[in-house]
Parts: structure tokens; C-alpha cells; sequence
């Protein structure tokens, strides 16, 4: 297990050389000029030639392209991602300080979609055929179709502005009370909840249909054990293993990808800092943050690859 | 009832107990009282909360480069004086760190700086004891922006005015300029004066800033609000107890907020939201107190756009009155906006001169055509002109993050059209596009700005326009002279006169198509007060001049 893990770790290297020259490469060649943003040079106020120049020269922007890659290369490698353009802060501490945020949501995400999919999913399977699985298709498929922004709206209009039971944006935190934390955090993580938890009910119906009309489920039954152990102890284990992966995937998306849900409820994640900082071609800090987030991702998809041994130990993932 | 009885079934299917776990105990959320949610506003205590929807980028008092920093920054800082747009006289400049004024000549103005004003030393390690700010501080502020090497966002406006500062004495600062300038004062309200300790001591004043403002900079969560709290050695005590400004980009749930009760102040309010607002007994819509100039203009380096007879007709074949009267038409007697008929001042502003535009705006599609068949277009035999087998045929670029001015180029693109141009709007993602217009990889486009002080020089000199977002390429050595000289005239009367003059010849000359001032409505709380004296969020809420408070807590 230890020398699988280090291959793959060691098998990342090229692959984060590669996605950080694709980053570099497409924002080089993406139109918008940072040193103009980053003067405010827009509707109201203009810039000198002398200005624009010295500023150019102060970010490094005069210099060749591989001059620019291989100094991004070297100071990543070294852990230093660079000052982000607008804020003149360090990109990875600005990263950082919008981690927790976007974990936090993750989690409350992943949790509601599990809680709600693998029950949803199993009773699906197993009454086949059934109005419980009409019901849970029916609703996988809302899910699933539901564009984000607007679902996320209607939860606002609904829990905050109907009801008056839920804020309508911002984050919530410990210190200032559990409630506000939590109540702060209700919205948005259902909307990315339910929309993963949707997709996963789809996955694991399917994968639990296929494993329940395995023969070792057969014999399990015809030994006489009770529905609830063929289902949770059998079956259950062996349907995880494909929805497992997509889940890890989709987590991983989630870190970098929740940026409608962020913007909507003005959640200080991540994901927003990347749709600002594009806005601003703040190259430093999308770099910083794309390469930070492909990391996560290839390191999430590694935690899959391990968890596969613990969901079911005839894999192997060493050669013999 | 009807509306709440579903909300109520829907809120039964969606909400599945977990997130009622997300509730307060006694089963209902802490929201719908501004300054009460979250945020740890005592009872009693008179929060003002503001929505935001730009995030904050640097909190350097030189470098403010967005209006959410600008939002923070006017509330710790002051500059000199500032300038008061919602006065009824149209914009007039007010004391803020001098008392007052004067010019001993033509290029020779001179502040007295007020006596009591004192560094902030609440919330900072950089004054433990309360210091006086003198004319010292404030010349070592101007020699520090008027540094190119220190990247000041205002040395760019400053350098080709000023001649020299001097601190005279203790409390006397002297500006000298190259030639008599009309919009000093105006440059001079955007410098933002700091303490250049803070320099020297290699203290961050992005992280802290510390200035001489009505409020001290308290806490940044990041991403999320700044929350501000009253200086007590100001010259006037704030009427909030806190300022909380929340960073809400979504407008649409900002909002709602605003309905909610979350929030106090909504300074952008949709068009599509403002209905809604407008309903709400305990709000109000307050029209911003300048109209904002959105308009099209031509890049006159295409060799289509470089005949007068072109832009003519183009701005003749469209119809702006109605595509204003489109934009801006509303059941709850609002004014959105008024026609700007290719001129590019707004009322409010020196120069503007409406009437006399409306007097020479023609909409006529016939002339319109009359007019490309003497510059040497025909008609084709698919209806669209063409001249030495070139089709009239241009992209209206317009920014996407605003769909007002999406519309307005679609409009536009249709008005031309039925006359045989092949014209359409290409919505462009904004930092493209005005990336676009200043390197000339534009036809046409939707463009806004110039609603300032010396906006013209901006929107129509030849020079000035090179490098922006206002890049028409147009070179008129006569409309720069005309603007120069207005701009160097320190006379009010004479210097009217020449704006109206200049604006009248740009409009002439169809530097614009054509466009319209739009009056961004600003959604408000009634329990909010003295905010619409001056209803802006550019400037202190706390000043001589406005004190903005909040009742009913």
C-alpha cells in the first residue's frame, strides 16, 4: 500500500506540471489587461502611459512567457504562489483564508447528500419497479435538472423571504452563537446537497439493482441471513465501490466549483475568490488557486483509489 | 395568503428536519432585524448594514481602485475636502480635513487646515496617543502621491496639474498648479490623506487602516463584511453605533435582503427588483445624484466610422428616445433615465445642456439612408449596404455585467438593421472588452462613464481617451483646445460656456451615437436617516455636512 501511494503521489508531478502550464498558457492568451483593472482604468478614471508602463514593469508583465511559467514553476515548487495583483497580499495565505469556508460547506454538503441518497438510492432498488422508485427517479431527475442558480433562489425567496426562518446570505460563525452558525449555513448547503445528493441516488439505485442480481446475493438469501444483512452487509459494500469514485469526483469539484452557490449566497469561499480574481485577471491568485485546487482533486481521487481496499479487500492495489 | 400557504408546502417537502436543525432554538433564525443577525450587535445599539456587491481588493488609501475598498476607505480616511453631489446646485466641495479655501491667484490655492483634527488611535499600534494632523502630514501625503514610483492611483490625475505643495505653516498647505486648473479641487478630493508614519515605520495600513475619519476600521472577515466603529476623537459624533458592510454580490439577493430587513442600504438595485422595493411600506428607492452616462460610441480608426456621414446616419437610424423610454419605464414613478442624445454631461454636472441637444437629435431613418448613399453605400441585392464590395456589416460590443446596456446595443442593432446595416451586439465579458476599446479591437460599443468632474476630457479629448475605455479614436485638435481651455478657465460663467460649447461639437460631430443618463436607484431602509442629503456611499456617512443614523432600535 505505502509504494502505491508513493507512485501515485510521484505520478502527480507530471500531471501538476502539465495543469500548470495549460493555466499559465490559457490565461496568457485569455484578452483583458490586468495592469488596467488593477489601475481601476474603467468608466471613471483614466490612466497615464507613464503609469500604465511602470506598473506593467512592477508585475513582471514585460517579461517573456517562459520567463513568467518558469518563475511560477519555481516559486510553487518552493511554496511561494506569488502577490495576488489587487490585493497585495501572499496568494496562498489569501487562499487559505477562504479554505475553511468552502470546506465547511463541502462537508455540510456531502453530509446532506448522503444522508438523503443512500436511503433514497437502496429503497429505489430494492422495491424496483415500485412507486418508491418511481418517486426517488422522479426526484433524482429534478434533482439532477434543477439549474443551481435558480434552485438556490427559490430557497432564498421560500426559507428567507416568505418564511423568515433562514438568513439570505453570508457565512455564520462559531463565535458569534451555534444558531447563527448553523442557520447561516442551512441554504446554501442544501442547494449543493440535494443537486450531488440527486445524482447520487441515480448512481447507487443502479449499482445496488446490479449487485442485488449478483449470485453470491442469491445465496446469501437462500442461507436464510435477513433482508437487512444481505442489503448492508452484502450488497451495500459492493454497490459503494463505482458510486465511491464518482462521489470522490464530484467532492473534489465541489471545492472549486461551488461558485454559483458561493456567489448567490455570498459565501467567502473559494470558488468566489477564482470567479473575482478572473474578473480581474489577478493572474497570480487564479494560478495559485487553480493549481491548489487541482492538488486537492488529485489527492481526493488518490483517497478514493485507498478507499476502494477498505470497501472491498479482493482489490488489490499493489502488483504481486 | 395563497403565496405563503404554497411557500409553506414547499418549505414542508424541501425541508427535511435537518434543516430546521439549522434554525434557533425557538424554531425561528435571528434574521429580519438589520445589525441583529450574527453579528454581535447588543440590544438597543443602532447598526446600520450595508450591501455591498463588490468585493474588497486593496485597502491601500493610495491605491483605491474599486468602489467596495472606496466604500471603506471614505469612512477611515478623509481627504481635504469632498465633493457633495447631492446638492441642489449640482456638485459643490465641502470641508472635510481643511475648514477652507481660497485661491491667492490663478494657480496658487490655498487650505486652511482645521485645528482639531487628530490621527485615530482606537484599534491601531501606530498612535497610542492622540496627534494632531498638520499641513505637514498632508504636503508628505501629496509628495508621497505625486511620487510615480509609489504607483498611486492618483498620481496619474495629479502630475500634469501640480506644480508644488507646500506645508506654509503648522495649519497653512499650498497647492501651486502648471496653469489655472478647474477640476483641482476635485482631483484634490480623491487624495485620501494617511498618516506617512505608516510609511516610515513600514506599518501595513492595508491590513489596519488608520486615518482621521468618522469611523475606525474594527474587523475584516474575509470575503464576507467590514464592520466599522465610531472614532471618538472625530469633530462630530457619528449617529450609528457600528457600520457593518456586508460584501453581497448577487444584486438580485441583496435585495431580498434589503426586504428582509437584513440589510439597510442596497446601493444598486435591479431593474427587475425594483418593483418589489418600491411595494415595501418600509422601504424607499432613492435615485442616485448623478445620472450615470451609458452610450455607444463609435471607434473612428475603422475606415467605415472615419466619414461624419456614417456616424451620422447610424446615430440617426436609431431611435434612443424610445430605447430610453424602454430602459427606463416603470408603474412606480420612478426616473430611471433621461435621454442623453449623444452628449455626454450629465444634468447635474458643468456643461450639460440637454435642451439645446434634444434641439439638433433628429430620429430618421430616411435621411439616415439619404445620408449613406451620399457618403457611397448602396443597397445590395440582400438589402444590406455595401461600398467597393465591403458590406456595412459591424459588431455593437456591449459589457455583459449589465443588461441594461445588453439591451441598448441589441436595440440599437435592430433600429439599424431595418434600415440595410448589418449590424449586432456581441455582449462581451467586461475586462475583454474594455481591454478592446482601449487597443481598438471594437467597431462599435456600449460603453458608461465620464459622470464625473472633468468627464468630458475623459469621454472626448483625444489624448485623454488613448489607453481607456473610452478609446474612440477620434483626434479633433479644435474639440481639445475648446476643452483645455475650458478646464484652465477658473471663472464659473466663462467656463460654463465653453463646456457647452465643446459638448455641443462632439455631439455634432457624433464622437457618440447617442446614449442616455441612467439613475442607478439605491434601495433604502425608511428607518435610515440623513442618507438622502447626499445619497452616496462614495463619502463618509458621518461629516459636516450629513450624519447618517438609523431609528427604531
Amino acid at each position: 500500500m505505502r509504494v502505491y501511494i508513493i507512485r501515485r503521489l510521484l505520478q502527480m508531478i507530471p500531471t501538476l506540471l502539465i495543469i500548470s502550464f495549460m493555466i499559465f498558457g490559457l490565461l496568457y492568451l485569455t484578452p483583458g489587461d490586468p495592469v488596467y483593472l488593477m489601475l481601476g482604468a474603467g468608466e471613471s478614471q483614466s490612466i497615464s502611459p507613464e503609469t500604465y508602463e511602470m506598473v506593467r514593469r512592477d508585475l513582471g508583465l514585460d517579461q517573456p512567457f517562459f520567463v513568467r511559467y518558469l518563475d511560477f514553476v519555481k516559486g510553487a515548487v518552493t511554496g511561494d504562489l506569488g502577490e495576488s495583483y489587487v490585493t497585495k497580499q501572499d496568494v496562498f495565505s489569501e487562499i487559505m483564508a477562504r479554505m475553511p469556508a468552502t470546506l465547511q460547506l463541502t462537508l455540510c454538503a456531502m453530509i446532506i447528500s448522503v444522508l438523503i441518497s443512500i436511503p433514497l438510492g437502496i429503497l429505489a432498488a430494492v422495491k424496483h419497479n415500485s412507486i418508491w422508485d418511481s418517486i426517488s427517479t422522479f426526484l433524482a431527475t429534478i434533482g439532477v435538472s434543477l439549474p443551481k442558480f435558480w434552485f438556490a433562489l427559490v430557497l432564498i425567496i421560500v426559507f428567507s423571504l416568505n418564511l423568515g426562518w433562514l438568513p439570505s446570505k453570508g457565512i455564520g460563525y462559531l463565535e458569534d452563537g451555534l444558531g447563527s452558525y448553523l442557520s447561516h449555513m442551512a441554504l446554501p448547503a442544501i442547494s449543493l446537497g440535494l443537486g450531488l445528493a440527486a445524482t447520487q441516488t441515480r448512481m447507487i439505485r443502479s449499482s445496488m439493482l446490479d449487485v442485488l442480481g449478483q449470485d453470491y446475493i442469491r445465496f446469501a438469501r437462500s442461507k436464510g441471513l435477513k433482508e437487512k444483512v444481505v442489503l448492508l452487509g452484502h450488497a451495500m459494500k459492493n454497490a459503494l465501490i463505482p458510486v465511491v469514485t464518482v462521489f470522490g469526483s464530484e467532492v473534489g469539484g465541489l471545492l472549486g466549483g461551488a461558485v454559483v452557490t458561493e456567489t448567490i449566497f455570498a459565501w467567502p469561499g473559494v470558488g468566489r475568490l477564482i470567479v473575482n480574481s478572473i474578473g480581474k485577471r489577478d493572474y497570480p491568485m487564479i494560478q495559485g488557486a487553480t493549481l491548489m485546487l487541482c492538488t486537492l482533486f488529485l489527492l481526493i481521487n488518490l483517497l478514493v483509489d485507498i478507499c476502494y481496499a477498505g470497501l472491498n479487500p479482493k482489490i488489490r492495489l499493489e502488483k504481486k | 395568503m395563497k403565496k405563503r400557504s404554497l411557500a409553506f408546502l414547499l418549505a414542508l417537502v424541501l425541508a427535511c428536519g435537518l434543516m430546521l436543525g439549522g434554525c434557533s432554538s425557538d424554531g425561528s433564525a435571528d434574521v429580519g432585524e438589520s445589525g441583529s443577525e450574527g453579528d454581535g450587535a447588543a440590544d438597543g445599539e443602532r447598526v446600520l448594514t450595508i450591501a455591498s456587491p463588490y468585493a474588497i481588493g486593496s485597502l491601500t488609501p493610495w491605491i483605491s481602485n474599486s468602489d467596495g475598498d472606496r466604500y471603506v476607505l471614505g469612512n477611515v480616511y478623509e481627504a481635504l475636502i469632498e465633493s457633495n453631489t447631492g446638492s441642489e446646485d449640482g456638485v459643490e466641495y465641502v470641508p472635510a480635513i481643511a475648514e477652507s479655501w481660497e485661491y491667492t491667484d490663478d494657480t496658487t490655492l490655498v487650505f486652511k487646515i482645521r485645528e482639531n483634527v487628530y490621527w485615530q488611535t482606537e484599534g491601531n499600534d501606530l498612535f497610542d496617543e492622540k496627534v494632531q494632523v498638520t499641513a505637514h502630514d498632508v504636503k508628505a501625503v501629496f509628495d508621497f502621491v505625486l511620487d510615480e514610483n509609489n504607483a498611486s492611483t492618483e498620481w496619474g490625475d495629479l502630475y500634469p496639474i501640480i506644480e508644488s505643495v507646500e506645508a506654509t505653516d503648522d495649519f497653512t498647505f499650498t497647492v501651486r498648479t502648471k496653469q489655472p486648473s478647474a477640476i483641482l479641487l476635485n482631483e484634490i478630493s480623491g487624495v485620501l490623506i494617511f498618516p506617512i508614519k505608516a510609511i516610515e515605520e513600514d506599518f501595513d495600513l492595508t491590513q489596519q487602516p488608520v486615518g482621521t475619519g468618522a469611523f475606525i476600521f474594527s474587523e475584516y472577515r474575509v470575503d464576507d463584511s467590514v464592520t466599522l466603529t465610531p472614532n471618538p476623537d472625530y469633530r462630530v459624533t457619528p449617529n450609528v453605533d457600528k457600520v457593518v458592510i456586508e460584501i453581497v454580490p448577487d444584486k438580485a439577493v441583496a435585495a431580498i435582503a434589503l426586504q428582509n430587513g437584513e440589510v439597510d442600504i442596497v446601493p444598486q438595485i435591479l431593474t427587475t427588483d425594483l418593483e418589489a422595493v418600491a411595494a415595501d411600506e418600509d422601504l424607499k428607492l432613492i435615485p442616485n445624484s448623478v445620472g450615470w452616462y451609458r452610450y455607444i460610441g463609435f471607434n473612428c480608426s475603422n475606415e467605415i466610422f472615419q466619414d461624419l456621414r456614417v456616424r451620422q446616419a447610424i446615430s440617426m437610424a436609431i431611435d434612443f428616445e424610445s430605447i430610453t423610454e424602454t430602459l427606463s419605464g416603470n408603474d412606480f414613478g420612478a426616473q430611471l433615465a433621461v435621454d442623453a442624445y449623444g452628449g455626454g454631461v450629465p444634468p447635474e454636472f458643468e456643461g450639460s445642456d440637454i435642451e439645446a441637444w434634444k434641439a439638433v437629435y433628429e430620429y430618421n431613418p430616411d435621411r439616415a439612408q439619404t445620408l449613406l448613399e451620399d457618403a457611397g453605400w448602396t443597397k445590395g441585392s440582400d438589402g444590406i449596404y455595401e461600398k467597393d464590395g465591403q458590406k456595412l456589416s459591424f459588431a455593437i460590443k456591449c459589457p455583459t455585467n449589465d443588461q441594461n446596456r445588453v439591451k441598448l446595443g441589441e436595440m440599437a442593432a435592430t433600429y439599424l438593421k431595418t434600415i440595410g446595416v448589418d449590424a449586432s451586439a456581441q455582449p462581451t465579458e467586461w475586462a475583454t472588452m474594455t481591454a478592446d476599446i482601449a487597443a481598438g479591437n471594437t467597431e462599435m460599443f456600449v460603453m458608461g462613464g465620464g459622470s464625473v468632474v472633468g468627464g468630458m476630457n475623459m469621454l472626448f479629448h483625444s489624448v485623454n481617451t488613448q489607453g481607456t475605455s473610452h478609446n474612440v479614436f477620434y483626434t479633433d485638435e479644435t474639440l481639445d483646445t475648446m476643452l483645455e481651455e475650458a478646464y484652465a478657465t477658473i471663472d464659473d460663467d466663462a467656463r460654463i460656456a465653453l463646456l457647452k460649447e465643446a459638448a455641443m461639437r462632439a455631439l455634432e460631430n457624433k464622437v457618440h451615437a447617442g446614449g442616455y443618463f441612467e439613475y442607478v436607484q439605491i434601495g433604502m431602509n425608511k428607518r435610515v436617516t440623513d442618507f438622502e442629503k447626499s445619497p452616496t456611499l462614495w463619502y463618509s456617512l458621518c461629516n459636516d455636512y450629513r450624519n447618517v443614523g438609523v431609528d427604531g432600535q
